[in-house]
């Protein structure tokens, strides 16, 4: 399973996204984000996606200046954890139309909300982007109707 | 007013440093803090999104959290979609907090409009409590057959977590399952999968044969998903809904384990699952490859046919091959999974493999070091060696540890034969000695210890001497000689220096001719200069080297055939380092140079060492304790150990820590037994009162067990006046067959202890129980831990109760059977009520080496 998804800025490292799936202290996630990030940074990207990290097999892709990092177990299929990224990439992609980091900066509650429709509990829990989008779409939609 | 969302989240933007940003953020918590006080519930939701947004920085935000579960039970949709989402990421299932979240929840999973139950599930599935989880089980499971596919894919991932967190609940989730299965919609399918694989972990052995009836629908799924049957929205690359495909494969796994009947059923379909993604064009995508990969592994899991098993090795060659390197990384994952099925076809991309040890990236590195730790087997063991060392050559820093260890591991166990083992890991310690681990060295010694041959003696000798030799003066001389080396070579000269030669006396080591035979006095000469420069060493080790040195010594000295020629040089360094700085240095040359004066003594301390037992040396952890009970409480036994350090007795004496006790413990042992005999030594002083100032020996992990040591704090001031006493030596040396002991006498109760050695080598122990108290004891229990290493066997006591005023009426027998050769010791915890009063006591105490006479 999926023990922590993170997204990082390629530049000064800053947290744009984080979300753990599985029980750590405030103080554990601190360190992972704190640790974990440096490293990925570093990576040349001629080296592989994945590393292993406190007993976590990690598995990271970047998309122009943002890592998409993804904590999973040792067992899980690397391989297809880098295909979740790309979906939930694509998905974001799709809502926001081209995404950059900005969008995400200033939507994050938005990307929380993809990512929900993504994975839940630490699983894929939904292979159509369209079916995601419609609904996210739909919720939009309810709340900005429940908010008047 | 407070601001906006997006004016805060520009505001943090525009910090020039982290203080501007910290202030900010300071002031707008404040301004929340406030306005959460004030009830401001037509901001709130706006509130908590700045909350998530200082706590996505790194602030505190535990202030906020009531604030989310008020939005929670909030009717409007957004209040609870921000409402949810901020329990999610603001709180974690062990706050107690929590609890107060699960009736809103239970409502939002019974409302009618299917994304509040979504919110729910969510929230659920990624925070649940066990508590919580529990409460919702049957609610969830209801949702299972919702009509809406976006509660049901959701509802199963909630389930998941239920299974994890509450394993006691997890049955109503199995009658789902199937219907699950047969779901039309993708996420269902992916969701009833993944919750299918949860419940097989979580009770193998009831649920994986019930939900292995559904493996022909799994197949018919995945047949018709390679078919066009299929929504094209669901593909990847022009790969049919990979996302599905491997979720399924993966439930496939795990039903065709160990079942012949379900592999039978899938193994066709696996096969065209193979070719069908292979077929899908030159340049496969990555998604083609993960199911591949997924596919691969399952074969190897299943009992597949040999056919089909072939397959999937080749297809493990095309991964191989492949330039990419997040295909090589999977690609070693897969080889290492191979290693357990079917080794031979692992073996022959062997040299791949080493090629990957090689890698620039380190996690291909690491990986590919795993699978060659897995490929070695005696026959290949030398050639993979020298690949390995010489990577170790050009190896950076970061992955030295790794491979110095991996390394060490491996000629441990396959070494052709003890000369090469001796060789590599002296070449290891040339290049990497800083990095080596003190076992490894501390299992190479053993295994020339245990060889019993005088030609690995002199190999070793040969060896170690050179390599240490070359550290120093050699061409390539190191600035810092690794303490590793060092140690090990003084010890090796020390103990078996007397296979070599004499050879001609020596004045400095330098003058050694590189290449030239090794002998005595050339080892002597180097022994010295380690005796002088032995702080310079590096690593861990390092600070012991002078220690060995010093003992290798005075050992070497006492050899009958070196005696002659070394005894007065020896004598001669012994003089000049009884002023070390050092102290442990300064003690042992004290030490040493009294011994010197008794010749008896002396021959008989600086003895070879008997062959150690290489098994028990290289695997056990020498800390550890193995504990038996007669009444077998395991919490209470654990109590009893966690006390002082009793039992990491001369065999930890490398760790600072080590008790004082224990190591003054063979001077105690011999000065008793010169003054008393073998006789009764009870009333002994505790061992807290043994020498507090005994040196840490770093030779006892070595040869403490086994040997009597060379010599500990006090025995000098024994031997003024006790050694002189010549008849009596012979009582020191020879093993006492038995002994009785006062093992504990506290308030009239006693425990007392006849020990007693059998022809075997194991040691029975009759304990008697006496009780000089007015009152009768009941419940009497006792109960023993010792080291690692010695295994205890107890009788039941021939009684629970203890008359009062009687002695040795109730008995205890106990064995104890030692796998390596230590001194024995015990901590005993005494339990019992008294009678009259009804009061429980609980008593401690301890036997330690000391008390027992030297043979035992």
């Amino acid at each position: 399973m999926i023990h922590f998804v993170l997204l990082v800025s390629r530049h000064g490292a800053k947290v744009r996204l984080s979300k753990f799936y599985t029980q750590y202290s405030a103080r554990e996630r601190a360190r992972i984000v704190q640790l974990l990030a440096p490293i990925v940074i570093a990576r040349s990207s001629k080296l592989c996606n994945f590393l292993d990290f406190r007993g976590v097999r990690v598995a990271y892709k970047r998309y122009a200046g943002l890592y998409f990092i993804v904590g999973i177990d040792d067992g899980d299929n690397e391989l297809h954890t880098l295909d979740i990224i790309h979906h939930y990439v694509v998905v974001l992609d799709k809502h926001f139309g081209n995404v950059c980091e900005l969008d995400l900066i200033f939507n994050f509650d938005k990307a929380y909300y993809m990512l929900d429709e993504v994975l839940v509990a630490g699983r894929l829990v939904e292979s159509s982007k369209n079916i995601i989008t419609t609904n996210i779409e739909e919720q939009d939609a309810e709340m900005a109707e429940s908010a008047v | 007013m407070s601001q906006r969302l997006a004016e805060f989240i520009r505001g943090v933007r525009a910090c020039r440093t982290a203080a501007e940003e910290r202030a900010l953020v300071a002031r707008e918590a404040a301004a929340l803090r406030t306005a959460f006080k004030e009830q401001d519930n037509a901001h709130r939701h706006r509130n908590v999104a700045k909350l998530m947004f200082m706590h996505m920085l790194g602030y505190p935000t535990h202030f906020g959290q009531m604030e989310c579960l008020k939005l929670i039970a909030e009717e409007s949709f957004a209040d609870k979609r921000v409402g949810y989402l901020s329990l999610s990421l603001l709180l974690d299932e062990r706050q107690e907090v929590l609890m107060l979240v699960t009736n809103s929840m239970k409502s939002d999973l019974t409302s009618k409009n299917h994304f509040v139950v979504g919110l729910s599930l969510c929230a659920l599935g990624g925070v649940g409590s066990p508590e919580m989880c529990r409460d919702l089980a049957s609610e969830v499971c209801r949702l299972l057959n919702s009509q809406s596919s976006y509660v049901r894919k959701k509802a199963c991932l909630a389930s998941v977590r239920i299974v994890k967190k509450a394993p006691d609940v997890t049955e109503q989730f199995l009658g789902a399952v199937p219907s699950l299965l047969n779901d039309r919609h993708h996420g269902v399918l992916i969701a009833g999968a993944q919750l299918a694989l949860e419940l097989c972990a979580c009770e193998p052995k009831e649920y994986v044969p019930r939900i292995r009836k559904e493996v022909p629908t799994i197949c018919r799924i995945l047949n018709s998903l390679m078919g066009t049957g299929f929504a094209s929205e669901h593909d990847v690359d022009g790969i049919p809904d990979p996302f599905l495909q491997v979720a399924l494969l993966r439930l496939l796994r795990v039903l065709g384990e160990d079942d012949a009947e379900a592999s039978e059923q899938m193994s066709d379909l696996l096969a065209s699952v193979v070719s069908n993604t292979q077929g899908t064009g030159g340049g496969m995508k990555q998604a083609a490859y993960s199911i591949l990969y997924e596919c691969v592994r399952t074969i190897m899991s299943i009992k597949a046919a040999s056919g089909l098993r072939v397959l999937a090795i080749n297809t493990l060659g095309k991964f191989l091959g492949n330039r990419d390197n997040n295909i090589r990384y999977v690609s070693l994952s897969l080889l290492a999974q191979c290693v357990r099925v079917d080794i031979q076809a692992v073996q022959r991309h062997r040299s791949v493999v080493v090629e990957c040890v090689k890698d620039a990236d380190m996690s291909i590195r690491r990986r590919a070091l795993e699978l060659v730790y897995a490929l070695v087997n005696e026959t290949n063991a030398s050639t993979l060696t020298k690949e390995l060392l010489d990577y170790l050559h050009v190896a950076d820093v970061e992955f030295k540890a790794d491979l110095v260890e991996k390394l060490c591991q491996l000629v441990s166990m396959y070494a052709p034969s003890v000369a090469f083992y001796v060789d590599t890991v002296t070449e290891v310690m040339v290049e990497a000695g800083e990095h080596i681990k003190e076992n490894a060295v501390r299992s190479l010694l053993a295994a020339v210890s245990a060889s019993g041959d005088d030609s690995v003696y002199r190999h070793s000798c040969q060896a170690l001497f050179t390599a240490c030799w070359e550290c120093y003066f050699g061409e390539n001389r190191k600035t810092r000689t690794p303490g590793s080396l060092a140690c090990a070579t003084c010890w090796v000269l020390g103990e078996y220096g007397d296979v070599l030669d004499i050879g001609v006396a020596q004045a400095n080591a330098k003058d050694f001719a590189a290449g030239g035979q090794v002998t005595a006095s050339a080892a002597v000469a180097l022994i010295e200069h380690i005796v002088e420069n032995g702080r310079e060493c590096s690593g861990a080790l390092g600070f012991f080297a002078s220690h060995y040195a010093i003992t290798a010594l005075a050992k070497l000295a006492s050899r009958a055939n070196l005696e002659g020629s070394l005894r007065g040089r020896v004598e001669a360094v012994l003089a000049k380092t009884k002023g070390s700085s050092i102290l442990e240095v300064q003690a042992r040359s004290v030490e040493f140079s009294e011994l010197f004066r008794f010749n008896v003594a002396r021959k008989a301390a600086f003895e070879r060492m008997p062959a150690m037992e290489v098994a028990n040396m290289a695997t056990a952890p020498l800390e550890e304790v193995s504990v038996a009970s007669a009444d077998g409480g395991a919490a209470a036994v654990a109590d009893l150990l966690g006390g002082a350090d009793l039992l990491g007795d001369a065999g930890n004496g490398v760790g600072p820590a080590a008790p004082a006790a224990a190591i003054g413990g063979g001077a105690d042992l011999l000065g008793d037994l010169l003054g008393g005999g073998g006789g009764d030594i009870g009333g002994m002083t505790a061992p807290a009162s043994a020498p507090a100032a005994a040196p840490v020996d770093p030779l006892a992990a070595l040869m403490g067990d086994s040997a009597p040591p060379p010599t500990a704090t006090g025995l000098g001031g024994l031997l003024g006046s006790e050694f002189s006493a010549a008849p009596q030596m012979p009582v020191a040396m020879q093993p006492a067959a038995s002994a009785m002991v006062k093992a504990f006498d506290k308030d009239g109760v006693s425990v007392t202890m006849n020990f007693s050695k059998a022809a075997d080598g194991s040691v029975t122990v009759a304990a008697s129980f006496g009780n000089a108290t007015p009152s009768d004891l009941n419940s009497f229990a006792l109960q023993v831990a010792v080291p690692k290493g010695i295994t205890l066997e107890m009788r039941p006591a021939s009684s629970s109760s203890i008359p009062a005023g009687s002695s040795g009426a109730v008995t205890q027998t106990m064995r104890l059977q030692r796998e390596v050769m230590r001194p024995l010791a015990l901590r005993i915890r005494v339990s019992y009520t008294v009678a009259s009063t009804g009061a429980a006591v609980q008593e401690m105490s301890q036997v330690d080496a000391s008390m027992l006479p030297a043979g035992l």
